[in-house]
């Protein structure tokens, strides 16, 4: 028995041998690429607004839900620190499920092939628009949770404690969700896959920024230990790691 | 094909290492006086659950072997690996239920992080065929199944990394634990199972290997004699390979 046979060499997918190589490009155009690709992606939001305001008011439409499944009662501790993150989660999702839409549905991935830039450039680009679109989500979502929700509201010495966590949980969202949202993109019925290969994914940063919210968010406040900071970090760079090695795989035509 | 030149010796060496698996579990090793035959599940459902999250550290591998040099038949390899991981994963998931119920009383708990993680594990790689089947052109198929492949199977360890950092196990660990009173041969059962189970699962995966590779070959020369529409569109569409 023989092994497969390799791909016929004018199949997509294989290249034929470069006759002439491309000259090296100049440092510092990585890093130009990925300001391109986010300016981009924040113009196509300015233009378009579709996912910020979709995430924003889900959000509060989840907060407010959550008022009334509760029964006006209000949360703190792990409980409040759940809701808010698993709200940031399924808020999240509906943003992946069209990070790679224009590139799909519009050809944008047929002309950016057609660019120099390297293809870790477009998915770091894509992570970091979502990671933004998640910061500004929170600038609007935690003053809401804070107003609808929360025990005794937010006690202003808590503040930087509850952005660096939510800084980090957010940085881990977006560099997996740009991954997934880059898998699921290929498909046919992608709406359904992100969030059945996103949320299992999510699951350990759920719970580890979970550990580092919920001691500020109870009251009287609480001291984080410092090892969850360090845990939130870590899977975010395994994933950044991830995301990098992988990058070409996504993008190659 | 070496594979199929290794299917003969390898299942005569894992039909022996079963044997003396089975032999020293069930006649040599003594039946615990409190757990009774309970205690017998040690030397099958851990192997189970380490030879599945090696198998899916496996598929990882070819997947990223796949990214890297562009051959078919390292996406078959990871295909494979994981196809017959989440087989494990499965079988590691039931005999875990039914420990749990001979042990506490109950089939699952949720208060367990180990059994929660195995499941978000086992949920995650459930999306890997409808995934992988979803996307019609082969070759993107086979890309972004490999990328699929890498990610989760470098998130599997980090899974459970991060559940033995955050929460207090409820899991019994007598190997580890310095307190067992389990007789030297329990490790040796213990040792022997995984060995075993790891052997079925490289002759399992061989087998497979060659059972895909031979359809592929089947329908390729099926196409060159009969011509193109001899081979439906589906079954192209849902091959692990290009065809």
């Amino acid at each position: 028995m023989s092994a497969p046979p390799a791909p016929d060499a004018s199949a997509p997918g294989t290249s034929a041998p470069a006759t002439q190589a491309a000259p090296p490009r100049p440092r510092g155009t990585w890093t130009a690429d990925v300001r391109a690709l986010l300016a981009l992606e924040w113009r196509r939001e300015r233009r378009a607004p579709q996912v910020l305001p979709t995430m924003v008011l889900f959000s509060i439409g989840v907060f407010v839900l959550f008022r009334f499944g509760l029964q006006d009662g209000r949360v703190d501790g792990p409980l409040a620190a759940g809701v808010l993150l698993v709200t940031t989660l399924l808020a999240a999702l509906l943003g992946i499920g069209r990070l790679w839409a224009a590139e799909e549905d519009e050809g944008g991935l047929d002309a950016f092939r057609l660019t120099p830039a390297s293809a870790s450039a477009l998915v770091a680009a894509k992570a970091l628009a979502l990671w933004s679109f998640l910061l500004v989500l929170h600038v609007v979502a935690v003053p809401a949770f804070a107003f609808l929700l929360l025990q005794d509201g937010v006690d202003a010495g808590a503040i930087p404690t509850i952005a660096g966590a939510l800084v980090l949980c957010d940085l881990g969202i977006a560099v997996t969700g740009a991954l997934v949202g880059s898998i699921a993109a290929a498909a046919r019925s992608r709406e359904l896959l992100v969030p059945l290969m996103a949320v299992p994914l999510l699951i350990p940063l759920i719970a580890l920024a979970s550990e580092a919210l919920s001691p500020v968010l109870t009251s009287p406040r609480d001291v984080v230990e410092g090892r969850w900071w360090l845990a939130l970090a870590l899977y975010d760079g395994v994933f950044l790691l991830v995301s990098w090695a992988v990058s070409d795989g996504i993008v190659e035509d | 094909m070496p594979y199929t030149r290794r299917i003969l010796p390898l299942t005569a060496v894992t039909i022996a290492i079963v044997l003396a698996w089975i032999v020293v579990s069930a006649a040599i090793v003594p039946t615990d006086a409190t757990e009774g035959l309970r205690q017998k599940l040690t030397y099958l459902h851990p192997a189970f659950a380490i030879i599945t999250l090696i198998a899916f550290v496996a598929g990882a591998f070819f997947g990223w072997q796949h990214l890297k040099h562009d051959r078919p038949i390292d996406d078959l390899r990871s295909y494979v690996a994981i196809h017959q991981a989440q087989n494990f994963c499965l079988i590691a998931l039931i005999t875990g239920g039914i420990w749990g119920r001979a042990a506490w009383g109950v089939w699952w708990d949720w208060g367990e992080p180990v059994l929660v993680t195995f499941l978000i594990i086992f949920l995650l790689y459930a999306t890997y065929q409808p995934m992988r089947f979803a996307i019609e052109d082969p070759e993107r198929q086979a890309r972004t199944a490999s990328v699929f492949a890498v990610s989760a199977g470098i998130f599997a360890p980090v899974c459970f990394g991060v559940v033995r950092l955050t929460t207090n196990l409820l899991h019994p660990q007598p190997l580890d634990d310095p307190a067992s009173n389990l007789p030297g041969t329990a490790g040796l059962a213990f040792g022997l199972s995984v060995l075993a189970l790891g052997a079925l699962f490289v002759t399992l995966w061989h087998l497979e290997i060659v059972h895909k590779s031979t359809r592929i070959r089947v329908r390729q020369l099926q196409r060159k004699v009969e011509g193109e529409d001899a081979v439906p569109v589906v079954a192209r569409a849902s091959s692990p390979v290009t065809l």
